[in-house]
């Protein structure tokens, strides 16, 4: 006689479901914070990308009142961290290669989602990089 | 359980309809006297200067290109404020001579100004500027290309100045009779059809009962410019002259109060004989004319003591995509809200106010307020280009909203409690049709309508003739 009892199929499995929207959670919280360190450090980059008149001009972000939106990168590791763990119960252990392309682009897609939905002082990120893309496409800079 | 979420609900409803309401209500102070004797004017005057010595640099001067730092003083910018009550609770109006305050730092004033205003019972704070274009960049738009002009260290002395001018004109508060009056001036041009401006120099002058020296509010309409751009030299421009000559030949102290300067008015500019512009014999030449006028002020008559403030806090739709971009990089300080209704997705915030002295009345506007938007002189067939919008609808002038209510001496104070920028009539508002707000449009119709690259949006006037009208209702009822 098995001395732990099995969890049917039926009964939908609480403590996954917990353990998922806790990695998810703070998946989110790290991606919400490292989003902030690459907006402050927006002119680093355009520094290295050879832009030094538009890094003097991000620079500004450096003090800037950041607001991050957690739903949309939240919503998004909880569906890649849903699709890795179906995968592993599909697949019957661990299958590195998969799970580490789901992984890093659930880093990617999270962190590019926690950068746009951010609000820096108080008008949003992604709101900004498309008005820029229009005036540039229309001759501006 | 289900009783204690019934009651969160509740409570979340409340607050949800209390935070919503306490926004959209304009808000009426009805200032009274402390019951002890009949109501009599008291008021004081205090001013402090805003010194930049042993601060490091660099200076911008604001007001026309960009990028220019300051060479030298002429005169040093200054707080001047004026204390007034009836015997109770007063009202305080300061005026700083720069070239605009965006409502952060208006708020930042208020806010160190807290302690004051338990002490003293005041009510209300409210700041302008008297858009100096030759005094250190306040604003943030001068320095160099998208980066912030301001200096934070100058901007902490301006706040301290308006906070030593508070408590200097509290403290020489005095009783004494307030007059009203003005006169006709021929000092002015108008730079954008139509030509529509007020020529009028209006004086609200306080005489104390003790006879010592008074106070002299001056409102006119005109940028105070006479300097002209190629300055880099500090001064407050032609207020400062004539507050410098008024003291000097009476005694007494002035405030200078710019009116509806949009569109873009300002004083003819002042040549030597031989034709030669000389900016500090220009400036000195506009202040000593517009003295002359001022000493020709004769027919005033006594302002009974009344003091009422109504304050509306109201949003404009940011269609401007560089304030976007200004909000974005913490150049400019507005506080903004996101919106559908808007170009950029979001509305900017800022007030008006109306402060009522005995039965004249002045509109505080937070921007440079195109004339025609009071009088409703609109483009029309005498105009030698056509209106460049003449599908939109221009809003109701704001002196036949203001006659709606019975007011009839309706004053402009511009610039604020906030500077938004210029507030063009929806009729000739016109922008560039591939880079809006980022170029004007070049003289496509006989007009680059500069005016409209540092605007909010279109919108702008028709919201502000709503908060007049909201104010005036929360001063006298509903029309």
């Amino acid at each position: 006689m098995d001395p732990v009892p099995r969890r049917t199929n039926e009964k939908f499995p609480f403590r996954a479901a917990a353990y998922l929207i806790l990695a998810a959670v703070l998946m989110t919280l790290a991606v919400c914070a490292l989003s902030a360190v690459l907006i402050r450090s927006m002119d680093s980059f355009l520094l290295y990308a050879g832009q030094e008149d538009f890094a003097g001009i991000f620079a500004q972000l450096e003090d800037a009142e950041l607001t991050p939106h957690g739903t949309i990168p939240f919503l998004l590791a909880l569906l890649f961290l849903t699709i890795i763990g179906l995968l592993i119960r599909k697949i019957g252990g661990w299958s590195v290669i998969p799970a580490i392309l789901l992984g890093i682009l659930l880093i990617t897609a999270s962190l590019a989602a926690a950068v746009w939905f951010t609000d820096v002082n108080g008008i949003r990120f992604g709101t900004v990089m498309l008005s820029l893309l229009d005036m540039i496409q229309a001759g501006a800079f | 359980m289900r009783k204690f979420s019934l009651f969160l609900a509740t409570l979340t409803v409340l607050c949800a309809v209390l935070t919503g309401c306490g926004t959209a209500v304009p808000q009426f102070i009805q200032t009274e006297t402390d019951g002890m004797a009949a109501a009599q004017w008291h008021i004081g005057f205090g001013d402090a200067i805003i010194s930049h010595d042993g601060l490091e640099g660099p200076f911008y001067i604001a007001g026309y290109d960009a990028n220019r730092e300051i060479t030298g003083v002429l005169d040093e910018m200054r707080a001047s404020a004026v204390w007034m009550d009836i015997g109770g609770d007063g009202i305080l109006l300061i005026g700083v001579d720069c070239v605009g305050l965006g409502r952060d730092r208006i708020e930042n004033i208020r806010t160190a100004l807290s302690p004051f205003c338990l002490e003293t019972g005041c009510v209300s704070v409210n700041v302008y500027s008297t858009h100096s274009h030759a005094g250190i960049d306040t604003l943030g738009l001068w320095g160099e290309v998208a980066k912030d002009g301001k200096n934070e260290a100058f901007m902490d002395r301006l706040t301290e100045a308006c906070v030593t001018a508070a408590n200097l004109a509290h403290a020489d508060r005095k009783p004494g009779k307030l007059t009203y009056g003005y006169t006709p001036t021929d000092m002015q041009y108008d730079s954008r059809e139509p030509i529509v401006y007020d020529n009028h120099i209006y004086q609200l002058k306080f005489t104390p009962d003790d006879g010592t020296a008074g106070i002299r509010m001056i409102s006119y309409a005109a940028h105070a410019e006479s300097l002209r751009g190629a300055n880099t030299l500090l001064s407050r421009d032609f207020p400062g002259v004539m507050s410098d000559l008024l003291l000097e030949q009476t005694g007494d102290r002035m405030i200078y109060m710019p009116s509806a300067i949009g569109g873009l008015i300002m004083t003819r500019e002042m040549t030597q004989p031989d034709g030669s512009f000389d900016a500090e014999k220009a400036a000195e030449l506009t202040g000593q004319n517009l003295i002359q006028y001022v000493y020709q002020i004769e027919d005033t008559r006594e302002v009974e003591p009344v003091l009422e403030i109504a304050r509306s806090i109201f949003e404009i739709p940011m269609d401007n995509t560089v304030y976007l971009y200004y909000r974005f990089l913490g150049i400019l300080g507005n506080e903004t809200r996101e919106s559908s209704e808007s170009g950029t997705g979001y509305n900017l915030i800022t007030e008006l106010s109306l402060l009522k002295l005995g039965d004249i009345h002045i509109a505080m506007i937070p921007g440079e307020l195109f004339p025609e938007l009071v009088t409703g002189e609109y483009m029309d067939e005498n105009c030698q280009r056509p209106a460049a919008n003449p599908t939109a609808e221009n809003p109701e002038a704001l002196n036949d909203i203001a006659a709606r209510y019975g007011v009839e001496n309706l004053m402009i104070l511009g610039l604020a409690n906030d500077e938004i920028g210029y507030i063009v009539p929806p009729g000739d508002f016109m922008v560039h049709p591939e880079t809006p707000y980022l170029t004007d449009t070049g003289k496509i119709d006989g007009e680059n309508h500069y005016e409209e690259t540092n605007s909010v949006g279109i919108r702008a006037a028709e919201r502000i003739a709503q908060a007049l009208e909201s104010v005036l209702e929360a001063m006298y009822g509903a029309e």
